[in-house]
């Protein structure tokens, strides 16, 4: 309702018209704007969980140039240090209980927030037991595992993955343990 | 008069008072006190930390380029000049980063590529040492280049590589797709950069790594750094090693194997102590066992040569006895060994029972009018009859005037009158027979 000079004017068909076609408009491209912004995210993370390795380099021939350049310009990166404080025997009364010695600190000295995962030794595909980001100076435990395992010791390995404050992964390390399932 | 007086009363009175303070002395000495205490717990003195080198996101462990072809030096130099340095002595072509040169001469930006890769090292931060092993496995892609050992580099007939990996002076084990490389290391702990200490929150005791400030103060010097303090740690240094052949062709196609590494380490002493409560109880439980079986078979294992009387259940016994000693455990057989218990022993018994089992005779021939032969009896055996051989070849009851059976130990004693040969020629042998079991022939002599 417009209001001018003490009258009330109601809108023409026209401006009915007009103030549909206009919340419509509004509308759409408010569901745009929405679907733009979740399949950014998608991408974003695809893209996080996918950085390609670098492989080690065959010269050839036909490469020879190529990697000479790779060579020199690849910048040397030092070695990044984790101080690696855990038990590395862990002990479960059950497949689904809580362990009493599994235990896991990111020391203060550590330069990253960390998370890890646990692997059977001979089954690198599907994780036993995927961790909470454990920030520096915090420490892990009343540990229980993600998967059920029958009684039997069990080879493993965890794998550190060492994280910057979007939790994307900068170095990894693999650190072997023993799982012990009592009964 | 009074001077006296006077001493004496001061002699009594100072023995009053000494006789008190003695009273009291004696009361002290020979007096007891309670007391309550409290225990403040117990912490435990090991705290366990090794620093570990990791991977950059998108690299790879010990990366390297493989030069078989030996294209990498020549092309490099004529691109970059001298500003890449590469072995100038025995360059086996496989190339690891080692970084800038560094120092303060004009070449310290120029990047040194070695045959060996910068050395990771590994610090144990406990208070005890730590076996650490490192693994390195290798990939197994079709075209990755073949693996081989270092001493068959030089024989290998088509275009092969070696990885070795090496720790501190140790010498190197070679990376294979077959098998993992291993290499272990002891590295001692440090308990003096360690102290118990009153958790900050006060609620007890805990077993923690000193702080700067307690480090200077442990070896009075106020001068000391950080990095003085990371420097009391005992570390080890890994590296890998690597070369190719130089004289075999490789396709466009050919990749070079990507490496995995992988840490792990144990508690030596915890590992020691472990194993120490495991074969103790081992031992126990072994023990445990001997007496069982020695409780169960007593009544085969008292037998002997004077005692087995050769029957079916006693046989069916020694046998079940022989079947559990088979099964037992070694340590269990072992235990027994001492006692005799073996599997000997049980062939030595059922010996006994089978030849006790049936009659026996001392002699395949017995002479007529001679000293006889001795007839051994198992128990609940009799003679039922003794026979002579007739013309036709058959057998039939030989006169009792002609034989006598006398008792021994164990049997009978049996003689044949020499008259035997007068009145029967054809008794050219006698056949004992047993109340059970097969006969026994003699020939007549």
């Amino acid at each position: 309702m417009a209001k001018t000079d003490g009258k009330n004017y109601s809108l023409g068909k026209g401006g009915k018209i007009a103030l549909f076609v206009g919340m419509a408009v509004i509308i759409i491209l408010l569901v745009i704007v929405i679907i733009l912004l979740i399949s950014r995210n998608n991408v974003v993370a695809d893209n996080v969980g996918e950085k390609e390795t670098k492989r080690n380099v065959v010269v050839t021939k036909e490469n020879a140039e190529e990697a000479v350049t790779e060579m020199v310009m690849d910048e040397y990166i030092e070695p990044g240090y984790y101080s690696c404080s855990m038990t590395n025997v862990w002990h479960f009364a059950t497949g689904d209980a809580i362990s009493e010695d599994a235990f896991v600190e990111n020391k203060e000295e550590n330069t990253n927030d960390i998370y890890f995962d646990v692997f059977l030794s001979d089954n690198e595909d599907e994780p036993i037991l995927q961790s909470p980001i454990i920030p520096r100076g915090a420490q892990l435990d009343n540990i229980t595992l993600d998967k059920h395992l029958e009684a039997g010791t069990y080879g493993c390995v965890v794998v550190y993955h060492l994280v910057d404050e979007d939790q994307t992964t900068l170095s990894t390390l693999r650190v072997g343990i023993t799982v012990i399932i009592e009964d | 008069m009074r001077g006296f007086k006077s001493v004496l009363a001061a002699t009594l009175a100072a023995a009053m008072v000494f006789g008190s303070v003695l009273t009291v002395c004696a009361d002290a000495s020979e007096g007891s006190a309670t007391g309550a205490g409290t225990s403040e717990g117990h912490v435990d003195k090991k705290l366990i930390n090794v620093v570990l080198p990791t991977i950059a996101e998108g690299s790879t462990p010990f990366a390297y380029t493989m030069d078989p072809e030996g294209l990498v030096k020549e092309t490099t130099h004529a691109k970059y000049g001298e500003s890449v340095i590469f072995p100038t002595s025995d360059d086996s072509q496989v190339y690891f980063n080692n970084g800038k040169k560094g120092g303060d001469g004009t070449d310290k930006d120029y990047i040194v590529y070695a045959n060996t890769s910068a050395k990771q090292t590994v610090t144990n931060k406990s208070s005890q040492e730590v076996e650490l092993t490192v693994t390195v496995a290798a990939s197994t892609a079709a075209t990755d280049i073949p693996l081989v050992t270092k001493a068959a580099l030089s024989g290998a007939e088509n275009a092969s590589l070696y990885l070795g990996l090496k720790v501190d002076e140790e010498a190197a084990v070679a990376v294979s797709t077959e098998t993992v490389a291993t290499q272990t290391v002891t590295i001692e702990g440090t308990p003096a950069n360690f102290k118990i200490a009153v958790k900050s929150d006060n609620s007890g005791y805990e077993y923690r790594e000193l702080t700067l400030a307690e480090y200077k103060e442990l070896v009075e010097d106020d001068t000391k750094t950080q990095a003085d303090f990371d420097a009391t740690w005992a570390t080890s240094e890994f590296q890998l090693e690597g070369a190719v052949t130089t004289d075999k062709e490789i396709t466009s196609t050919t990749t070079a194997p990507t490496l995995t590494v992988t840490w792990s380490w144990v508690d030596p002493e915890a590992e020691a102590e472990a194993a120490a409560a495991a074969a103790e109880a081992a031992a126990a439980e072994a023990a445990a066992a001997a007496e069982t079986f020695k409780t169960t078979y007593a009544e085969v294992l008292a037998l002997t040569a004077e005692t087995a009387e050769g029957t079916e259940e006693e046989a069916a016994a020694i046998a079940a006895a022989a079947e559990a000693f088979e099964a037992l455990d070694d340590a269990v057989k072992t235990i027994l060994a001492e006692d005799s218990i073996d599997a000997e022993l049980f062939e030595t018994l059922a010996g006994y029972n089978e030849a006790n089992a049936a009659p026996t005779v001392s002699a395949e021939s017995i002479v007529a009018g001679g000293e006889g032969v001795e007839i051994h009896l198992p128990a609940g055996v009799t003679i039922s009859e003794i026979q002579k051989k007739k013309s036709d070849g058959t057998y039939n009851t030989l006169p009792t005037d002609l034989y006598t059976l006398e008792d021994i130990d164990g049997g009978k004693k049996l003689t044949v009158k020499a008259s035997i040969k007068t009145q029967f020629a054809a008794a050219t042998s006698i056949k004992i027979v047993f109340s059970s079991g097969d006969p026994i022939t003699l020939d007549v002599e």
